[in-house]
């Protein structure tokens, strides 16, 4: 093979640029930290770099909205924590004014007290949270609760749920309306018979029934259709229950229906005869029903007007039940909020770990190794440093420097 | 007998041929480093001998040698490498042009990073959700606006990029075609003075050496074959096409192609045929890729690229868009009216009005039945969908206008009366039930190659094909612009086929147009998608809050998708009024169902993880990576191959340095042997002449 002295300049530069060129990309990498600069550099890595990316940057946006969330129901939740106090000294003032002993004077004053309650009361479903009113449903421009002329509270809100997104695809419901907290419905128990042909007959016997802690005896005559079992139980424990019969699935057929008049669960059993367990009632699953609404407002109000006419026995009776059960209500919604607040935290927990994961990926992904880019750095410029020098020498030699 | 002054001329001889040597010797030093210079030497041989033989030759024993001569200069090159030189520097011509528009196309893309578009679409999305956290923030609305602008401009930054990219590239082609030119001139020249060097019998080395430099030039530019054609110079031709033929030469031309933007198109001058026989029936783009061969193309309609919009001014006099229906006499108060829209063949979707809706209210049902759970078979693509907005007509009237989402016959709307005649009432249709057509749709009705096709859309890739009723690539590689009704012809032929000039022409073509393609597709969706959604919601505030059918992005002129990503921008509107960013979802009466609403943008940002791109199974995020992965994959590739045939082209060249370059040190070693048997001729004539002296001074005077 014949070599000319162009030849080996040739392959000398072409080898001396192809390690500066080495030399330099590395230099890049160390100065930006970054294994890819264009797309061709690491086709697959663009692509992963940018879908962690995007991954990471949605974990933060759920974070965010995970905090929104947060704090709205913790405000919610404080607010809550409020109308529960209030409720429990008005609690206290019902239970003192149902005394007998209290004169007229002093009712009037409890009576302003339960005024100031409500006015607090009022100010506390209109609270706002950073600007939204956070009990008007998704009206949350609007002011909730507001007097009417007719002294009395009307919402203005809707019913409508205020959803975050907490996690790709999932969504948390984080308001409670004005209706929820301070008109919610009262919570029954309901219990229906087996349904039988219009004309049969049960009884004679005696039915115990028990709602909550309340026993009452039903006594059923001889030869009773259904209706006859349900005015019995209407006269006889009118006070826990309310029964009555509708017709079945299947035409000609009739039904028992009873409902309790609190919101405890009702049990029947048979202490003479057989009626409760051949009607089914015994059997027969209870089912959880809403009726009527429990306005915390016209609670407060009748109290104060209880009060102000000194009608001891409203007060020591119904208002009592009224305030026990919108405060069992009241508790029951705390604990869903708490829960709800404590999963947003497991997500985001997990959300953390997974944006730890991916920030780990991505930067293995696109960060270099310091240590193996240096060390390829200096095994770089060692052969750099050997082609320039060998280049330099045999680019020297020539036979003009033995010829004279 | 010979002459006495025969070894004078043996000697003389000697000197003068070792003399041509050392001096081609020092031609060959001087021109080391000149390109295309293959080394020369100087072929000596022995003179004539003596003697000739006759019948009178001398009766001396013979032949005696006469001395030396030059037979020829020659040079030393090894032509079989010359054509594989030449082959492989117009693949790396090729390589390099491919693999610097790929390198380009990547910077302007310029991802990864933290600019580029898809992290604006990333903000984008994280600023819809902030809506979602926060619908009746200003502060919120403003950061969506903004990052909406800045999706938008980073969208439009790499189109208006890619496309000025494209014009350079235009340039660069008109550029290098003069190129071409001038060397198919010098080529041409030159063989003109080899014929005559070489018809006197000499060799025309460097004239060779120049002109075959030349030609490689050339081969790096254009695919050609060099055949030598013996007492005629060389002949260089492409594609069977000749380009030099001894002192003829062709050289090429180019022409604007309207059907591409006004760029040139590359001809051969005797051979001159336009892409298109008449450019007032159809233009066409033909990429370097398509396969050769003329096209009929007979139109016998053009699209008008118009949506089917329905509607009427004269309808009735209705002096506000908040007189209500029962005011207008249409409905009893309670009383509820019902109509059916239907786009093209997709399902009915049901719009129910009462007497207490205003043409306003109706306008906003229409909008939100998109994409709503409550409304049975509602759409969810917006292209199956339409447009309500309540206008004024000159003469102040408010009238209502419903607008298919995508311009085509196969768009059309079909509005039926259920329940009372309120579409009728409202002008939509007319008493016999046929729309009230404001803009009536066209289609583009054409043949091409004996396919009856048609199509929405003029500038067309696909199109429906008649018969099959399917959509069909027509030709692959060619984009048709239909411009006017009438017959002509495309054709699909290129002149050249391989290096940097096809390189530049598949990158202008072929390549630019893919991404800008993918692009426009993106920015297209988006517009469309993220409109129909953000109409079907409602505003914040008093007035804002009973409106809908408010773009979140202006529409486009057209709505197709080519140019789409040049011209996508935010919807002035929203730009001016941020109460109009529709957070909120409606209450189903025709009103926002709250300011605190935020289910439609929820609705906006779960339009990130749909799958809506690549017909319905790509989210926008994954589209653009896969866009990226193959840009990225592409250029890697080029570069590859780009490098490889660098380095082949160089082996290949050195190659040939083994047998055509100068090597000093042989030079060096030739001007000794030279010079040293220079000097000894010399000696040899002294001698001769000694010799000669003697027998003239000193011959024949014996005992002077």
């Amino acid at each position: 093979m014949r070599i000319t002295q162009n030849i080996v300049y040739d392959t000398i530069l072409q080898d001396i640029m192809f390690n500066y060129r080495r030399l330099s990309q590395l230099q890049k990498e160390l100065a930006t930290g970054k294994k890819i600069e264009y797309p061709s550099d690491d086709p697959v890595g663009t692509v992963k770099v940018g879908e962690f990316n995007t991954s990471i940057g949605e974990i933060g946006q759920y974070n965010k909205n995970i905090d929104s969330a947060n704090s709205w129901m913790n405000y919610t939740d404080n607010a809550l924590d409020e109308v529960g106090k209030i409720m429990q000294r008005v609690r206290e003032i019902t239970i003192y004014g149902a005394d007998g002993a209290l004169s007229t004077v002093d009712r009037n004053a409890l009576a302003d007290e339960v005024d100031e309650l409500r006015k607090h009361l009022l100010q506390t479903a209109n609270t706002e949270y950073n600007g939204h009113y956070i009990f008007a449903g998704r009206k949350t421009t609007t002011k909730p609760f507001a007097f009417n002329g007719a002294d009395e509270d009307v919402y203005m809100g809707d019913d409508g749920e205020i959803e975050r997104e907490v996690q790709k695809g999932e969504k948390v419901v984080v308001n409670i309306t004005g209706i929820q907290a301070f008109m919610p419905s009262k919570v029954r128990y309901s219990v229906e018979s087996d349904e039988f042909p219009a004309l049969t007959t049960f009884g004679p016997g005696t039915i115990t029934v028990k709602v909550g802690q309340q026993v009452a005896l039903v006594g059923v005559p001889a030869a009773a259709t259904l209706e006859d079992i349900a005015n019995a139980f209407n006269n006889m424990a009118g006070d826990l229950l309310e029964a009555e019969v509708v017709d079945g699935s299947v035409a000609g057929t009739k039904k028992l229906v009873i409902t309790t008049k609190s919101p405890y669960k009702i049990s029947f059993s048979d202490t003479v005869g057989n009626v409760a367990s051949s009607t089914g009632l015994t059997t027969n699953t209870q089912t959880k029903v809403y009726k009527d609404k429990l306005d915390v407002f016209e609670i407060l109000k009748n109290i104060s007007d209880n009060l102000r006419r000194n009608e001891v026995s409203s007060l020591s009776g119904i208002r009592l039940e009224e305030i026990d059960e919108y405060m069992d209500n009241l508790l029951e919604m705390r604990a869903h909020l708490g829960a709800r607040i404590k999963r947003l935290n497991t997500t985001k927990n997990h959300a953390e770990d997974k944006k730890v994961n991916l920030t780990d990926l991505l930067s293995k992904t696109e960060d270099i190794d310091i240590e193996d880019v240096i060390m390829n750095l200096n095994t770089l410029q060692s052969v750099y440093r050997a082609s320039l020098a060998s280049g330099a020498r045999i680019m020297q030699m020539s036979l003009m420097n033995y010829m004279k | 007998m010979r002459s006495t002054f025969f070894g004078i001329e043996i000697g003389a001889r000697s000197l003068y041929t070792q003399r041509m040597a050392l001096e081609t010797t020092g031609h060959n030093i001087a021109n080391a480093n000149t390109p295309g210079y293959s080394r020369q030497r100087v072929d000596m041989g022995t003179t004539d001998p003596f003697t000739v033989p006759s019948f009178e030759r001398p009766a001396t024993p013979g032949q005696i040698g006469t001395g030396v001569q030059v037979e020829q200069i020659r040079r030393l090159r090894n032509f079989f490498l010359d054509l594989r030189y030449r082959q492989e520097s117009s693949t790396l011509g090729k390589w390099d042009a491919i693999s610097e528009g790929l390198r380009e196309v990547e910077l302007f893309i310029g991802e990864p990073s933290d600019t580029g578009v898809r992290s604006a679409l990333d903000k984008f999305w994280a600023s819809l959700e902030e809506l979602a956290n926060e619908p009746e923030s200003r502060a919120v609305r403003e950061s969506v606006r903004e990052k909406t602008e800045v999706l938008v401009s980073a969208i439009k930054h790499v189109a208006n990029s890619l496309q000025s990219y494209r014009d350079d590239i235009n340039n660069e082609v008109k550029m290098r075609v003069d190129e071409i030119n001038s060397l198919i001139r010098q080529i041409s020249n030159l063989n003109v003075e080899i014929i005559k060097v070489e018809g006197t019998g000499d060799n025309a080395n460097d004239l060779r050496d120049r002109q075959n430099y030349l030609v490689e030039k050339l081969a790096k530019l254009i695919d050609i074959d060099v055949k030598e054609n013996p007492g005629k110079g060389i002949v260089v031709s492409t594609d069977g096409f000749d380009l030099v033929r001894g002192i003829k030469h062709h050289e090429f031309v180019v022409h604007q192609n309207p059907g591409n933007d006004g760029y040139y198109e590359v001809r051969w001058d005797i051979d001159d045929f336009p892409v298109s026989s008449d450019v007032s029936v159809v233009t066409a783009v033909v990429s370097p890729d398509a396969a050769q061969r003329f096209h009929t193309v007979e139109v016998f309609q053009l699209a008008n690229e118009l949506s089917h919009k329905v509607g009427d001014s004269t309808v009735a006099s209705i002096a506000s868009p908040n007189v209500t229906l029962a005011a207008l006499g249409w409905l009893g108060k309670n009383e509820m009216g019902v109509f059916g829209i239907k786009v093209g063949d997709n399902p009915e979707v049901e719009i129910t009005v009462t007497g207490e809706d205003t043409l306003q209210t109706v306008a906003n049902k229409i909008n939100a039945a998109y994409n709503n759970s409550n409304v049975s078979s509602s759409p969810d693509i917006s292209e199956n969908w339409v447009e309500a907005q309540v206008e004024e007509s000159v003469t102040g009237n408010y009238y209502l206008t419903v607008k298919s989402n995508k311009p085509g016959e196969s768009h059309g709307m079909t509005i039926t009366d259920h329940i009372s005649d309120i579409a009728y009432r409202l002008g939509l249709i007319d008493a016999t039930g046929n729309t009230n057509d404001i803009d009536t749709p066209q289609d583009a009705i054409f043949r091409i190659d004996g396919v009856d096709y048609r199509s929405a859309y003029n500038r067309i890739e696909k199109a429906i094909n008649q018969s099959t009723g399917e959509e069909e690539t027509i030709t692959p590689g060619v984009i048709y612009t239909l411009t006017g009704v009438g017959s002509a012809s495309v054709s699909a032929k290129r002149v050249v086929e391989n290096g940097k000039l096809y390189g530049l022409l598949k990158v202008r073509d072929s390549i630019i147009p893919y991404y800008m393609e993918q692009l426009d597709d993106l920015a297209y969706t988006l517009i469309n998608e993220m409109n129909a959604q953000h109409r079907a919601g409602y505003g914040l505030g008093d007035t804002d809050r009973d409106v809908n059918g408010i773009n979140l992005f202006e529409p486009l002129s057209v709505n197709k998708p080519y140019g789409a990503a040049k011209e996508i921008s935010i919807n002035s509107q929203i730009e001016e009024d941020l109460n109009k960013i529709a957070a909120a979802t409606g209450d189903g009466y025709g009103h926002s169902a709250g300011d605190g609403d935020n289910q439609n943008a929820l609705k906006l940002t779960e339009l990130k993880h749909r799958g809506i791109m690549s017909g319905g199974t790509t989210t926008f995020s994954d589209f653009f990576e896969s866009l990226l992965s193959r840009l990225g994959v592409d250029s890697e590739e080029a570069k590859k191959n780009n490098e490889n045939q660098e380095t082949m082209v160089k082996q290949i060249d050195h190659k040939r340095q083994e047998t055509s370059g100068v090597s000093l040190d042989e030079e060096m070693a030739n001007i000794v042997k030279f010079q040293r048997v220079y000097e000894a001729s010399a000696r040899f004539i002294t001698v001769q002449d000694s010799i000669i002296n003697r027998i003239i001074n000193g011959m024949g005077l014996v005992g002077r």
